[in-house]
């Protein structure tokens, strides 16, 4: 037995090796007695594209010349001929009118055909024809967005029906991912990088005319495309089949009441092991998500109800404006773009360019007068933190308080429609139950959008009539507004409130 | 052999199956161990903390007795300390001696783990460490995450040793053989918690050994009992494959079956279906199978010991693949074999005798069709033995002699009759039904294996007889000993009061019987108010229904009429009224089922359309909701919903409920007892519309309409049915003086609930701002409030004072006032340039008083027009610029804003005097409209952007000895010369 030790003991080194094991219950100093993070939580790019909330999608491509939504592959270049300069400055722009705060270019959908001269295929746009076919849709996206102070990124898609390569084991190592590289390089500072989840099917492939399938759960290469990506533009979040960011599972623009940031689909899942927030893929016209001629526009009044489903339940919205055959966003898009960024600014208070911060919504909780049942002992977790407009200070209630409330008071009463709240999402996203009483003698309180105050999230706008159809309404003229933390997967933390 | 016998010598076991690593920790077959978390700001990544994991001794060598050995006996293991301030990823890094190439194919990861601290089950997760092996890519240093690998279940804190497989595949080249390209895993992280450690208290310690990574996806072993080799809760996922159903045949005897299987690849109906069968006699099962290429396995633990022996215990089959739609042979139950309950496993499966389906990578029994059904059979005796254990009565056998059952035989599987008899001042409460072979009350249902000991059913008082008696079904009489158990309830009488309805009426009727004032109901311990159904008297109407000692109280109210009210002075704060239609077109109410919100409607008896169905419910005299007190408090009115206890008020056409105490503008009488009410907000002018009945719109059975609609021409009367008191001699009274810039402008008096806030002052103008006291009203109170404006302009004391200019426009036309070139008319036009004086004007006063609109044509020159135009809609009356010296009798030039809700910041603008003549456009021209106040006569205004000290010279400035004067470049110019800015004194100057 003895001997059988001194050999274990030779074998494996003294500081591997111990024959018992101790818990050495390490702590790390906590002075400002801060929350522990409910896990999962998101990484640094996954706040920053949170924090983007609202922006375009600009399908653009072969398919606007061929009036397709998904090319066979086998369309010959000269059919990209736009007849006019294409103009992603205008598209920028139009969008930055709606309060979005970036775009993401389709610069290669399914057809395979790229909208800027890469090495890795002869299909793309140098072989347009017209006068205006080498305009390198990639490079001057993303110049505009720069010049405009716009978030950008591209669409590229995986599944590439022109592709000889596509469904071969050479396909990813000699198309894709240097794709994916040459798109990294203009603009370390890009923001998302969409990758469609149609993976597959049938297709043109170089000639081969048949279909194709794969297992794109690895086919991609995935885990060492986000590292190869995140080397050049570390801060790009690879959406879809990238895994940093999950399809909220409808096109329609909508979120669920309760949606998680974990998980999939619209709800997501409060069990899930990594952070996957949503995003809403929704088109702003009626027609396809390429431009097709005729096609109409949807009014800026359904676009704010997609707003609240998808912005205020804790999703992004990316709403598609398709640029026309000319290369531009068609006039109606842009004028609604403008009546949407107008409703926004004027009931949401959102930033709009050229709009006067004189004729945003009124915030009224800055003036109230705000209470709350806990605080956490600290210093730091205190009322303040709940309208200083820093996202990063929050309130918080001691670690065994889970049910909570925060009333505000206001000696005059406002006619309130919306209340915004928002958690600190870097400490994960914790609670799970909420409701919202408001009061107009101090005395009699009634319960306002009963059953749709679950889960908060990174933001949650809740038209207090609980309609996001008819949200403006007559408003409710409060005295006071009294929010209760009924539930919560660890004690609650908000970092924001407004009351429009 | 047993299935989950265990061999220490692992790796021999499984060395056919392609072993890429093996880490048993007993030699240095690793590299180096630490921690690892995913979480970029974990403590551990920082530096902050260093992390506990090192190989230790193992702590446990015990033998399991599932598996008749012990699970891991080897000497040595990894611990990690599972720290609650690390994530949901924290856990053991491995860094292997020898990478191994990731495949498409899925691959397997075998983990020995003791997690007994593990305070929730939860899933484990193995994250792969490494990096692409082609040269572009020698950048990377084997340390990206390549895939994670989750458990396919929870794996459960548990006292001992258990199995964990986790899969895994990645990219890689497939169809040349590339060595040179791909992707090498060079650590593995074993996670022992996937959940968040957030609200732990404590640090745990989780132990791992014989990591093997192999692409066998089989447990080496499994303490399970009753073991499968899939997640139990699996869903089927083939249509064209799966098991429906089970079922089994005694010789001689009726199939009998079990069916709906195919939803999930197991089904555990142990606990709900029962198999008969008899020693020594013949049994033949069989499946119900979709599809074929499969085989039938039925096994039976006949010696209980939680395992299916896969070759002893299999008691028939159809063969191995292809024959599942074979019959299987029949089975003799060996003679001996004790009566009692075991357990029997169906399994159909290709190819495979193992209890637990086949776990061969490349045919499973969750890819092949398969699928796997527990049930129990029951061998039993030719009788069971009948007892029965009752509280305050017994039950006997229903054969007329009250046979006691006392260890009573009846035979197996046949019906029984039973009769209850409860004790003196007991009547039946039904009884359970407890069958099997151990149905002592102190045995728990279910034995060490998770096996009933014995079946449980209820049967419901009211599924027994009238006369006491229930036949027992035979699926019933099972097992070998039956216990019928439960308890009596004790006889409840009450005696009916009947309170309120004429001598000799009023009645209720309960269990199919009827009784009147007096009479006696028999009643279990549960009865309550809600058992009876009061029976109905006319003219009155049931108030209420009580349960109270041995009583239960029937009150009948007679439905009192009231008067109608035929002048406003007949009115009394200590009644209540309904308000209601002249023709029928409804009563005011709330209407919860329509709306909370706003005013609504029942009794609606004409005809036509009605917004909601529940219009036409007929009125409830004792309703309170029904109910209104029309308070009277020296000049003002107030209407105050009786079951609401909520007052009106009105935002834009509706009628909302508020708690707020809103006087209503006035109630007009009309004379011969009809009345219109107005509500509205603070100090709106009078109008011509009126609360008036839309019984056709829903929610707001109420809108504001003309008076000359027949739904606004109201009845009051009385409800005698209802009784209130005068609510304002419980209030309290708040004064409120308004000041505004030193000035008293006025003071009311609001009453309010004692502990409500300040309430909203109810006379103030529009545009006008305060502040009340935070604290809550205790007693009467005198209060001076300091108003300030708040209108979206800057307005001034005087002209002198005129500091902002401001392009003012209607907001439906979007165009702006603009001075003609004659100095006077006004017409729309776009919006005017900053420097072009004709389209800016300025305001001068306050909310209070009104405001003169000075233009910048000339000084002195304000919005002026002729007096009174309400008689003229639409018309030709334009205001017009004129000085404010030279305004005469039949002119006005003061005006008077209130809020538009038409536009942010939207306002009116009406002559001082004369609130209904609104300004608006007609013809370009700035004009009236009279008809209402809508966007058409909304104004906005936009400040003008001016220099500073740029002032005007007129002509008469221009005469005297300002001929001085320098351009903006300096030059010195004469100032007659042109039009333009210049600089005169020192200060810019324009010059028309």
């Amino acid at each position: 037995m003895k001997i059988k030790a001194l050999l274990v003991s030779m074998l494996l080194p003294a500081a591997v090796y111990s024959q018992t094991f101790t818990l050495e219950n390490e702590a790390p100093a906590n002075p400002d007695n801060e929350p522990l993070p409910c896990h999962p939580v998101p990484s640094d790019r996954q706040v920053k594209w949170n924090e983007t909330e609202f922006y375009a999608f600009f399908h653009y491509g072969m398919n606007t010349f061929t009036n397709m939504e998904w090319g066979y592959g086998d369309e010959n270049e000269s059919k990209y001929a736009p007849l006019g300069k294409p103009d992603p400055e205008q598209w920028v722009t139009s969008v930055k009118a709606a309060g979005m705060k970036g775009g993401i270019a389709v610069v290669k959908h399914h057809d395979g055909f790229c909208l800027w001269p890469t090495a890795t295929t002869t299909h793309n746009l140098t072989k347009g024809a017209g006068q205006y076919h080498n305009v390198n849709i990639a490079e001057e996206f993303a110049k505009a967005s720069k010049k405009h102070g716009m978030k950008y990124g591209f669409y590229v898609s995986p599944w590439d029906r022109n592709s000889a390569y596509y469904g071969t084991d050479d396909y990813v190592t000699k198309v894709f991912i240097p794709q994916c590289e040459e798109l990294a390089a203009y603009g370390s500072d890009q923001f998302e990088m969409w990758f469609d989840g149609a993976n597959g099917g049938d297709g043109y492939y170089g000639g081969a005319r048949t279909t194709r399938s794969v297992d794109a759960s690895i086919y991609y290469d995935i885990p060492n495309l986000r590292a190869k990506v995140h080397r050049i533009a570390p801060d790009c979040v690879m959406w879809g089949v990238g895994d940093e960011a999950r399809w909220i599972g409808n096109e329609q623009g909508y979120s669920a009441n309760t949606c998680w940031a974990m998980g999939n689909a619209e709800t997501g899942d409060i069990n899930g092991w990594y952070w996957h927030p949503g995003e809403s893929d929704a088109k702003a016209t009626n027609s396809g998500w390429f431009w097709h001629s005729g096609e109409g526009i949807k009014s800026a009044a359904r676009l704010f109800q997609m707003y609240l489903e998808t912005v205020g339940r804790n999703a992004t919205l990316i709403l598609n404006c398709p640029p026309d055959n000319y290369g531009v966003l068609p006039t109606q898009t842009v004028n609604t773009l403008n009546e949407l960024g107008t409703m926004l600014h004027e009931r949401l208070a959102v930033p709009v360019y050229e709009l006067d911060e004189s004729t945003a919504a009124t915030d009224y909780a800055k003036n109230a007068q705000i209470t709350v049942s806990d605080e956490r002992i600290g210093g730091k977790y205190g009322i303040a933190n709940l309208t200083d407009g820093d996202r990063k200070t929050y309130w918080a209630t001691n670690d065994n308080t889970i049910e909570a409330s925060i009333t505000l008071t206001w000696s005059a009463a406002p006619t309130v429609r919306y209340l915004v709240l928002q958690e600190p999402i870097e400490l994960g996203q914790r609670i799970k139950d909420f409701k919202i009483e408001y009061t107009q003698n101090g005395t009699d309180w009634q319960e306002l959008a009963k059953d749709i105050t679950t889960t908060i999230g990174y933001k949650r706008i809740i038209p207090l009539n609980g309609s996001t159809e008819n949200s403006y309404g007559n408003g409710y003229k409060v005295r006071a507004m009294r929010i209760t933390v009924l539930d919560s997967r660890a004690c609650p933390l908000i970092s924001n409130i407004n009351v429009y | 052999m047993k299935k989950y016998l265990f061999s220490a010598l692992m790796v021999t076991a499984l060395s056919a199956n392609a072993q890429v690593a093996n880490i048993s920790f007993e030699t240095q077959d690793f590299k180096s161990v630490s921690v690892y978390d995913n979480w970029v700001n974990s403590p551990f990544r920082k530096g902050i903390l260093h992390g506990n994991a090192k190989v230790v001794d193992n702590p446990d060598t015990n033998v399991d007795a599932t598996i008749g050995k012990a699970p891991n006996p080897t000497a040595k293991v990894v611990a990690v300390e599972r720290s609650k301030y690390g994530s949901n990823t924290f856990g053991v890094r491995i860094d292997l001696n020898e990478p191994f190439r990731l495949t498409k194919d899925l691959q397997y990861i075998h983990i020995m783990a003791l997690l007994k601290d593990k305070p929730v089950d939860s899933k484990m997760m193995v994250i792969g460490l490494g990096k692409r092996v082609e040269d572009e890519w020698s950048w990377q240093d084997g340390t990206d995450e390549q895939f994670w690998a989750l458990s396919t279940g929870n794996v459960n804190a548990q006292s001992g040793w258990q199995d964990v497989v986790c899969s895994f595949k990645g990219f890689s080249y497939t169809k040349v053989a590339k060595p040179n390209n791909g992707i090498d895993i060079y650590s593995l992280v074993i996670v022992p918690d996937v959940s968040s450690p957030t609200t732990e208290t404590e640090n745990w310690a989780a132990y791992f050994d014989e990591i093997v990574v192999d692409n066998d996806p089989a447990k080496r072993f499994s303490t399970d009992k009753y073991a499968i080799s899939f997640d139990k809760d699996a869903l089927v996922t083939r249509t064209d494959r799966h098991l429906d159903g089970i079922g089994l045949t005694e010789t001689g005897g009726s199939l009998q079956s079990v069916s709906g299987l195919n939803k999930f690849f197991y089904n555990d109906v142990t606990k709900t279906a029962l198999f008969s069968a008899t020693a020594g006699k013949k049994i033949t099962p069989k499946v119900n199978y979709t599809g074929s290429h499969m085989g039938a396995y039925v096994y039976t633990d006949w010696n209980n010991n939680g395992v299916f022996e896969a070759e002893s215990e299999m008691i028939a089959t159809t063969g191995p693949g292809n024959t599942v739609k074979n019959a299987m042979a029949a089975f003799t139950v060996p003679a001996a074999t004790q009566p009692g309950f075991y357990r029997m496993r169906y399994k159909v499966d290709w190819s495979s005798t193992d209890p637990a389906g086949n776990s061969s990578p490349n045919n499973l029994i969750t890819n092949n069709g398969g699928g796997i059904t527990d049930v129990m059979l029951d061998i039993h005796e030719a009788n069971i033995i009948v007892n029965q254990s009752q509280l305050n009565g017994n039950i006997y056998l229903n054969d007329g002699n009250y046979t006691v059952l006392s260890d009573y035989s009846h035979p197996y599987g046949t019906t029984m009759s039973v009769k209850i008899v409860p004790a003196e001042g007991f009547i039946q409460n039904g009884f359970t039904i407890r069958y099997g072979y151990d149905v002592d009350m102190n045995t728990p249902q279910t034995d060490d294996n998770g096996n009933p000991n014995y079946i449980e059913v209820v049967v419901p008082a009211t599924a027994i007889s009238a006369d006491n008696t229930y036949d027992i079904p035979a699926e019933y009489m099972r097992g070998g000993k039956i216990m019928l158990c439960g308890d009596m309830q004790s006889v409840n009488e009450f005696t009916l009061v009947i309170i309120g309805a004429p001598e000799g009426q009023g009645s209720v009727k309960y269990a199919g019987r009827t009784y009147t004032n007096g009479q006696v109901i028999e009643a279990s311990q549960f009865f309550s108010a809600d058992d009876v159904e009061v029976n109905p008297v006319e003219g009155y109407a049931v108030k209420s229904k009580v349960l109270s000692d041995k009583n239960i109280i029937v009150t009948y109210a007679e439905i009192k009429t009231g008067d109608r009210v035929t002048a406003l002075s007949q009115l009394s704060n200590s009644k209540a009224y309904y308000i209601h239609s002249t023709n029928g077109e409804g009563y005011f109410c709330y209407n919860p089922g329509v709306t909370t919100q706003y005013v609504s409607l029942r009794g609606v008896t004409k005809s036509g359309t009605v917004g909601n169905s529940s219009y036409r419910d007929a009125i409830d005299p004792f309703d309170e909701n029904n109910s209104w007190q029309i308070l009277k408090d020296g000049e003002k009115y107030y209407l105050y919903n009786v079951g609401q206890k909520k007052y009106v008020t009105r935002s834009g056409r509706d009628y909302l409920f508020t708690d707020d105490m809103v006087a209503l503008d006035g109630i007009r009488d009309g004379g011969n007892g009809v009345f219109a009410i107005h509500a509205g907000g603070n100090m709106s002018e009078t109008s011509t519309y009126y609360a008036c009945i839309v019984m056709d719109t829903a929610p707001q059975g109420v809108r504001n309409w003309t008076y000359s609609d027949h739904g606004s021409t109201l009845w009051f009367t009385e409800n005698p049915n209802i009784e209130v008191e005068d609510i304002l001699n419980s209030f309290l009274n708040v004064t409120y003086n308004y000041y505004f810039n030193g000035e008293k402008k006025g003071s009311e008096t609001i009453k309010t609930k004692q502990g409500n806030f300040f309430p909203e002052p109810t006379m103030l103008p529009d545009f006008t701002a305060y502040t009340l006291p935070t604290e809550n009203v205790t007693e009467d109170v005198t209060k001076d409030i300091e108003i300030t404006p708040a209108t979206p302009f800057v307005a001034t004391d005087d002209e002198e004072s005129i500091t902002n200019w401001y392009n003012i426009a209607i907001k439906n036309t979007s165009s702006y006032w603009t001075v003609g070139s004659d100095g006077k008319t006004i017409s729309m036009t776009t919006k005017p340039t900053d420097t072009n004086d004709n389209g800016k004007w300025a305001f001068v006063g306050n909310p209070f008083d009104g405001y003169y609109i000075f233009s910048a044509v000339q000084k002195g020159a304000v919005l002026t027009s002729a007096i009174d135009v309400s008689t003229n809609t639409g018309g030709n009356t334009h205001p017009f610029v004129q000085q404010l010296s030279k305004k005469t009798s039949s002119q006005v030039n003061h005006w008077i804003v209130s809020k538009s809700s038409h536009a942010t910041d939207g306002f009116f603008m009406a002559q001082d005097g004369y609130p209904s003549s609104k300004l608006n456009v007609r013809d370009g021209k700035l004009a009236y409209w009279t008809g209402g106040a809508d966007a058409g006569s909304t104004i906005t205004v936009t400040e003008v952007s001016v220099p500073t000290g740029i002032s005007d010279i007129d002509s008469d400035n221009n005469s005297t000895n300002k001929t001085d004067c320098y351009d903006l470049n300096g030059r010195k110019q004469k100032l007659s010369q042109s039009k333009g800015i210049f600089i005169v004194d020192g200060k810019k100057c324009y010059k028309k």
